[in-house]
């Protein structure tokens, strides 16, 4: 048989019980202000590419704005995202007979003249991704190249380490 | 005489009742705005190493072993150090200078390390080369930067090449490797602080 509350339960009213926000909000509060004290924009002027491997250096040159490709172990390729475009084959970085690379070279002309089509300055730098495991014979083949086509200031991409 | 009414039971409790701050639309920003700036600071620090092969250097090409045909004429008879760091099989790294090829102080081997190329002894050669060959800067030399149009002040030594080092690899030998082997080459860390050996490598094929 249940017995009937008393007269002190019949007026009580059911509080609401509230999530505490506070400890959240806190917490929100110091992620924010350090990604936003983290945050740079010179890491948007270079995306890391899903193609291959950046080496570690200790370096403290901030990445710039410059024409640049990628050296991976499937040749030279245009930094470009989503479908990869094959400058130079790993026939090309692979024939010791050439110590010049064609497609690359033409893909260098082919950037200078639009430069100077375009009346942009043309200063001779180039930026280049290069994987880890890339063999310094192909390293050479590339800069010589780079070299031979007046582009005299070569950027190494890499993940700085203290 | 103020006559004190005491409040009801009832109205007491109703204004008892908290008053809070509302959260929610905070957090709603809050959750909106992290995984934005999330998606855009960068997660990898990237750097550049820049490398500029120097006028001079292509034009002499060679390095080692080209000290007869490459002879200076009577204006240009400056020292030149001509320090050449070359790696080769089994993991042994090759020093030499005054492009010197005869096993001696100027022309030597340093042995494998732990598990690869002993970078900690080639540290430790090459200050010893910078401190007995190079000295400290005899002078100050201007040259115009094009990149940040200034003039760039840079120390001169006893030898001209004093802050170059040339570097010579197998064709096999991967780019993290020749990565390393220039951080070897630009600095080395004595108590603390940081001494310039040769910042200016120049990567070349031995020939």
């Amino acid at each position: 048989m249940a017995f009937a509350p008393t007269k002190s339960k019949k007026h009580r009213k059911s509080e609401k019980q509230e999530l505490s926000l506070n400890s959240m909000m806190d917490m929100m509060t110091i992620i924010l202000l350090f990604l936003i004290k983290s945050m740079s924009t010179s890491g948007a002027l270079i995306k890391p590419s899903q193609y291959l491997e950046l080496p570690k250096a200790i370096r403290e040159a901030e990445p710039k704005k410059a024409l640049a490709f990628l050296l991976t172990e499937n040749g030279v390729l245009d930094d470009m995202e989503g479908e990869k475009r094959i400058i130079s084959g790993t026939d090309e970085l692979s024939d010791p007979s050439l110590m010049v690379l064609p497609g690359l070279e033409q893909f260098l002309m082919q950037q200078k003249d639009f430069k100077e089509k375009a009346n942009i300055e043309f200063k001779g730098e180039v930026t280049i991704q290069c994987d880890r495991s890339a063999p310094y014979e192909w390293l050479l083949k590339v800069i010589n190249t780079c070299g031979q086509m007046e582009y005299q200031t070569i950027d190494f991409v890499v993940i700085k380490t203290s | 005489m103020a006559l004190k009414i005491k409040a009801s039971s009832k109205y007491a409790r109703e204004t008892e009742t908290k008053t809070e701050l509302n959260l929610t639309p905070v957090m709603n920003l809050m959750v909106c705005l992290i995984p934005l700036l999330l998606s855009v600071s960068k997660l990898t620090d990237l750097a550049l190493l820049e490398y500029k092969p120097p006028a001079e250097a292509s034009e002499e090409a060679g390095g080692a072993g080209d000290d007869d045909e490459d002879k200076p004429s009577d204006e240009e008879k400056e020292i030149r150090l001509n320090l050449l760091v070359n790696l080769i099989d089994n993991d042994v790294i090759q020093i030499s200078m005054y492009s010197k090829l005869d096993p001696g102080e100027h022309f030597y081997e340093i042995p494998a390390g732990q598990g690869g190329y002993n970078f900690k002894a080639l540290n430790d050669s090459l200050y010893s080369i910078k401190q007995r060959e190079v000295g400290k800067p005899t002078g100050q030399d201007s040259l115009f930067n094009e990149d940040t149009q200034e003039w760039d002040v840079q120390p001169t030594y006893k030898v001209k090449d004093g802050l170059e080092v040339s570097i010579t690899a197998l064709g096999t030998t991967p780019f993290q490797t020749i990565i390393a082997l220039m951080d070897t080459c630009r600095w080395k860390h004595v108590d603390k602080k940081r001494e310039l050996l040769f910042p200016a490598t120049m990567l070349k094929q031995f020939q």
